[in-house]
Formats: structure tokens, C-alpha cells, sequence
């Protein structure tokens, strides 16, 4: 008792200093706006530079499948070329031209890190917000997978954190494309092969194979992504809905590429929304 | 020994309903540069704390009056880390600025003790460092360094005129 009360007045005050300022420092980034966004960006800058060291490293190693997949990617885009298509239509009135207007711009960018372990994971590019990117922009796969892959959370200059499909909190707008019957794309955290499909109703006819695209009724990820396909689907007793489970057409453990969905009608979509919620 | 306790304890009440009733409320200059004089006088109950105070009782003591103007302020942790700061470097400011012979140990740090120049450099130091401490923790960066320092350098000139008057009238022996 008495050599604890000697090693409290003698080391007491460095002690007492560093517990306290530690605790002093969790409560400043915890609680205080300022200072909370300094620190985690600080964070986000310094971790994305490291991983971004440790991909440079381990980039090589993955070259032969990456050129693999962009060449595939590549014959994709090429097939979609205006000369590798037949024109069918017969122009019959020329009062009803069509007219399209660009919607929706990519942004390639190279993973640098990426989990599929956890029950929340995250992924982190090497672009961020001088490159354009925002929060709450949706990214697709890249490299002959396609698939979606998540949704921005957060940017710092140069690096992005993407909230995973695979995440518990990550909720994706999905329709079978057959029908157009659109539910939402979640996932229940144990095999990242595997996502859930929920709010179909019951009377919907869903079967082995299906596929799954995205909805496009947020600006996230634009209308006809290809998701995945169904693998089962049942009904539970009681339920309204289907239960559904989903093969993923990408695999989210093994990828190098993505790109971002840059909605350029974003805005125009926004304004509408404040408008109704003014109402 | 009561009579210490006692004195430092109505310290502790009083500096902190000051600084919150009054202090905080006292606003110099207009617009932007309101932000740059603050008043932040209450650093003076550590400044004041006997010289006998064990080492970890100073910095438990800086951490309670911070979290308690902490809590007046909404900035959890802001004033806490700077009192803390303070508490643990005094010992070491007080070792650097002993008098020949060394301190009576059984005295406190005020200016009817150990006289004018000695009292203004001691309470200028800590109360600087202090501030200091708590700007560079409310920026949270020193790409603001310059903004740091110059709200350091005035509040640290206004607030320790403050401390001056209440030495220089009230003189308080502990």
C-alpha cells in the first residue's frame, strides 16, 4: 500500500498527464464538428497513402489477370461502337428524331484497399475529391465483371472511401429485370458471393436465374446494371415477400478497377426533391 | 492546511462562475475580430495551486476545472487537454524559475509571496502556454498557425491584465 501511494507521487503526474489528455483528446474528435472532420481526414489521407504504398508494392503481382479482364472490357466497349452495330429501324417519321443528351460520366479508378471479411467493409480508392468525386456517388465494377460495387462515403483530395455492398448498413434499389419488379439489394453478412433481395411481393413470380439490375431510382447507379442473378427464392411462412438470395455477378474479392457514376443530372433531381420537401 | 483547501476550493467556484458568467460573455472588438479576443482568466486556480500539491492532483485538478468550463463552453475536451497540459508542465516551470534557496514549500505561487516581476513572468508563461495549448486544439491544425498565435497573443495580453487586477487588489496571500 505504501510503495503504491510513493509510485503515485512519483509517477502520479505523467501517468494522470497521459490517460487524461488521451480521454481529453477522444472527447475533442468524438464530439466537437471542427475538429472531428480534421481527423478524419487526416486519418483517411495518411491510411490511403499507406495502402496506397502497399498497392504499388502488390500491383504487379495481379498484372495477368487485370490485363485479362480489360481486354475483355475492351471487346465489350468495341461490340457498343456505332460501326459494330446494324442499324434495324426504318425511319418513318422524321418529325420524331430522337434526341439523347449525355447523363451519366465514369471515372476509372484502381482499389487500394478492400475487405469482404467483416460485417461492415469498406474500399478505398486512389481518387477523390480533386478528381471529381463526391459523397454519395455510385461505383460499378470495372474489368469485364461489371456488377455494382458500393456507394461513396467519404472523400479526401486524393482518396475515397466507398461504403461496400457488402456492408450492414448499404442498401442498393434493384429490380428483376424481366418484370421490372424492383425491391431492395442488402446484405445479411456471411458469404460475400451472396447478397438478399427484399420487398418483392409474393405474387411476383420469380425463378432460378433471374437477373437482377439495378432500378435506377436513385442517381446513384444509372437504370440496367446487371447486378447479379437469382439463386434461390422462397417465401416464409406469414410473409408478404419474397426471400431472396442472390448470386453476385462480380466477385468482390478479386478486384483491381472501378468506376464511379458521375450522375451530370444529379442536380436538376435534387432540386426537385428540396421543391417536394418545401411542399 | 483547512484554510488552503477552503481558499482554493471557493477558487475553483468562483474563476469558473466568473469565466462563464462573465468572461464568456464579454465580447472585444466586432466582427472577426471578436473571435481573436477571448477571456479565458480561469487558468489562474492552477497557477495558484500550493506548491505542495502532488504532481498527479494538479493534473486530476486541471482536468476537472477544464471539463467543468468545458461543459459551459460545448467544447468537450478543448479546455480539459489544456488544463491538463498545464497542470503536468508546472513543475517544471516552477523548477526553472526557484528562487536562491529554493521555495518554501509550504506557500503558494502568488505575487504577495514572491514579489512582482516573479509572479508576472510565472503567471505570463503558464498562462501563455495554456492558451496556446488550447487554440492549437481548437484549430486542430497547424495549418492555422499564424491564426493560433494571434489569437493566443491577444487573448494572453487581455486576459492577463485581468489576472494582474485581481493580484495587484485583492493580494491574496495563497
Amino acid at each position: 500500500m505504501r510503495n503504491l501511494i510513493f509510485l503515485l507521487y512519483k509517477f502520479g503526474g505523467v501517468i494522470f498527464f497521459i490517460i487524461l489528455e488521451v480521454f481529453c483528446f477522444s472527447l475533442v474528435v468524438k464530439n466537437n464538428e471542427t475538429q472531428k472532420e480534421i481527423y478524419n481526414s487526416t486519418q483517411q489521407r495518411l491510411t490511403g497513402s499507406f495502402y496506397n504504398q502497399w498497392d504499388n508494392l502488390t500491383h504487379w503481382w495481379n498484372m495477368g489477370a487485370v490485363a485479362d479482364s480489360l481486354a475483355d472490357e475492351n471487346a465489350r466497349l468495341r461490340a457498343e461502337l456505332k460501326n459494330a452495330q446494324f442499324i434495324n429501324t426504318i425511319l418513318k417519321d422524321s418529325t420524331n428524331n430522337e434526341e439523347t443528351r449525355q447523363r451519366y460520366t465514369y471515372i476509372k479508378a484502381r482499389i487500394v484497399s478492400n475487405s469482404v471479411k467483416l460485417n461492415n467493409n469498406n474500399i478505398r480508392i486512389n481518387r477523390g475529391s480533386e478528381h471529381g468525386l463526391a459523397p454519395h456517388m455510385g461505383v460499378i465494377g470495372a474489368g469485364g465483371q461489371g456488377g455494382i460495387v458500393g456507394i461513396i462515403r467519404a472523400t479526401s483530395s486524393s482518396h475515397s472511401r466507398i461504403m461496400s455492398i457488402l456492408h450492414r448498413d448499404s442498401r442498393v434499389s434493384v429490380e428483376l429485370a424481366k418484370n421490372e419488379e424492383f425491391g431492395s439489394l442488402v446484405w445479411r453478412g456471411s458469404d460475400y458471393r451472396i447478397m438478399q433481395m427484399e420487398d418483392v411481393p409474393k405474387d411476383v413470380i420469380v425463378a432460378k436465374g433471374d437477373t437482377i439490375q439495378t432500378s435506377g431510382f436513385s442517381s446513384m447507379f444509372p437504370q440496367g446494371v446487371v447486378v447479379g442473378t437469382v439463386d434461390t427464392s422462397w417465401v416464409e411462412s406469414g410473409s408478404n415477400v419474397h426471400s431472396i438470395n442472390v448470386n453476385l455477378i462480380n466477385d468482390m474479392r478479386n478486384m483491381r478497377y472501378v468506376y464511379i457514376v458521375n450522375d451530370l443530372l444529379k442536380v436538376d433531381i435534387q432540386e426537385i426533391e428540396e421543391a417536394l420537401e418545401d411542399e | 492546511m483547512n484554510n488552503i483547501l477552503i481558499t482554493n476550493a471557493v477558487r475553483f467556484v468562483v474563476f469558473v462562475f466568473l469565466q462563464v458568467l462573465v468572461f464568456k460573455r464579454i465580447s472585444i472588438g466586432s466582427g472577426e475580430w471578436s473571435s481573436y479576443v477571448n477571456l479565458i482568466v480561469y487558468p489562474i486556480f492552477i497557477i495558484l495551486l500550493p506548491l505542495r500539491t502532488p504532481h498527479f492532483l494538479m493534473v486530476l485538478l486541471g482536468f476537472l476545472i477544464g471539463i467543468t468550463i468545458d461543459s459551459f463552453y460545448d467544447s468537450p475536451g478543448v479546455h480539459a487537454s489544456a488544463c491538463v497540459f498545464i497542470g503536468f508542465i508546472r513543475p517544471v516551470i516552477l523548477a526553472a524559475m526557484a528562487p536562491q534557496g529554493g521555495y518554501n514549500m509550504s506557500y503558494s505561487p502568488t505575487k504577495a509571496r514572491f514579489g512582482n516581476t516573479w509572479f508576472i513572468i510565472y503567471a505570463s508563461i503558464m498562462l501563455f502556454l495554456h492558451l496556446f495549448f488550447y487554440f492549437s486544439v481548437e484549430a486542430f491544425t497547424f495549418w492555422l498557425i499564424d491564426d493560433i498565435f494571434l489569437k493566443t497573443l491577444f487573448t494572453f495580453f487581455i486576459s492577463m491584465i485581468f489576472i494582474i487586477i485581481y493580484q495587484f487588489s485583492l493580494n491574496p496571500l495563497e
